[in-house]
């Protein structure tokens, strides 16, 4: 299989891809940054990561239509709760059209190809899609 | 602050932008090198921007994302479009009234509607203006107001309360900026300082940044039972001839978003409406008002004002 990199270092790939928290060792908050300490006790004893269930539910969206150079439009983006833990995403695998989309839906985590480099390394993406059991 | 100290007895607060065709804010271009070898850079280990591939950073996107959470969590069936165009239609309303807007032109609710989307539900009218800005204000210390004259004394507005707040760490703040826990937590200290109520107040000038912006804030600064903005605004109280006027300047969606000067150009509004020189657009008989402005990072001002004399 090609080498690939993932878009942001919280996306693992694999055979099952999913997202990793930082969760802090005293309260618990959990962060998608690189962190020294926890924006929320302060406390720097470190962090944990919780790999985050590849299912959730769309607290609310948007459908940008105007962005910055090179950004492709319209697209939909939108926040994810993971059971309990929100990530900002783009909505894929749907219409950006705001008719397709409505806040409380659930969605599933997908992946995509962004490209690959004179290397032969391929940048993998994620986004969720709408999902019903 | 200083005044409150007793190191100073007169000063100057001043706010300026020079904003004019900055274009979209908070967002720079993605552009690379075809080829260019993918290599992890900055906080979150991103080998690309992340802007439009990872949710959006636009500041109409998460905008409208904010307003339309809360129709989510205070459900409702009409359509966020209209509801929200029709908050821009007040404020564009409002703006011809105000010959210092940037627009004063009374838009109709299909054409804010029908106009440029930038980021569903905000269309361009709904959002504001990136411009040139400066406001101003004098203060002084109840001893310094006794030395200047009858004529400005009686000019003199009270500051009844000057409060300002920054987010504390909630879940999601930093996947959605947080706007609304800070301005409940300056609106709450304010009130309790200044002995006023929202109940009390005359006229509120708030950070209408986007048409979803001011739909929460009715419920932040707790204009409205909780959860109940969309049937506050319904109501009709939030025109000028409504039971509590919000944004008689045309708000930063007519009047611009100088975003420097724009928390000093709200208390001006609200002052010019105290003293009775608010010209074609005075709130007649005005006592009390409220200022609020909003800066994400995040910090947000909230005045409670009170006419002296
Ligand atoms: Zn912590």
């Amino acid at each position: 299989m090609p080498p690939e990199v993932p878009l942001v270092d919280y996306l693992v790939l694999g055979d099952h891809p999913h997202l990793v928290a930082r969760q802090c060792r005293d309260c618990a908050a959990r962060f998608f940054d690189r962190r020294n300490a926890c924006a929320s006790c302060g406390s720097a004893t470190g962090f944990d990561d919780v790999a985050l269930p590849e299912e959730g539910v769309l607290r609310t969206f948007t459908v940008v239509s105007v962005a910055a150079p090179g950004v492709p439009v319209p697209y939909a983006a939108g926040v994810v709760d993971l059971d309990g833990t929100s990530v900002r995403a783009n909505l894929v695998d749907v219409a950006p059209d705001p008719a397709q989309l409505r806040a409380g839906m659930r969605v599933r985590l997908t992946t995509f190809g962004l490209g690959t480099d004179r290397d032969g390394v391929t940048a993998i993406g994620f986004g969720f899609a709408p999902w019903e059991k | 602050m200083a005044i409150k100290a007793g190191e100073a007895d007169l000063g100057l607060a001043v706010g300026v932008e020079k904003l004019s065709g900055a274009g979209l804010l908070g967002v720079r271009g993605t552009e690379r090198a075809d080829g260019e070898p993918w290599t992890p850079q900055g906080r979150y280990g991103s080998v690309a921007p992340m802007d439009g591939w990872v949710g959006t950073e636009t500041m109409p996107g998460v905008f409208a994302q904010i307003g339309l959470e809360y129709l989510h969590e205070h459900p409702y069936t009409g359509a966020p479009l209209e509801l929200f165009a029709r908050i821009s239609e007040k404020n564009h309303a409002h703006s011809t009234l105000n010959p210092l807007a940037a627009y004063t032109k009374r838009m109709s609710l299909a054409q804010i509607m029908n106009e440029v989307m930038v980021a569903y539900p905000n269309t361009r009218p709904m959002c504001s203006a990136n411009c040139d800005g400066a406001a101003a204000a004098v203060l002084v210390s109840d001893a310094a107001l006794r030395r200047l004259p009858r004529e400005q004394r009686r000019r003199a507005v009270k500051v009844s309360a000057s409060v300002l707040t920054s987010d504390p760490w909630q879940e999601a703040c930093q996947v959605l900026p947080d706007v609304s826990t800070l301005t409940r937590q300056a609106a709450a200290t304010a009130y309790e300082t200044a002995g006023v109520g929202p109940e009390d107040l005359d006229l509120v000038e708030l950070h209408d940044c986007f048409a979803t912006a001011e739909l929460i804030h009715y419920d932040n600064l707790m204009l409205c039972e909780p959860g109940g903005a969309v049937d506050f605004f319904d109501s009709g109280a939030t025109w000028r001839d409504g039971r509590l006027p919000v944004n008689v300047s045309g708000g930063l969606q007519s009047k611009g978003h100088p975003i420097g000067a724009t928390g000093i150009a709200g208390v001006w509004e609200v002052c010019q409406h105290l003293r009775g020189e608010g010209g074609d657009r005075q709130i007649g008989g005005a006592r009390v008002g409220l200022a609020h402005v909003i800066g994400l990072g995040s910090a947000c001002g909230v005045h409670v004002l009170e006419r002296a004399a």
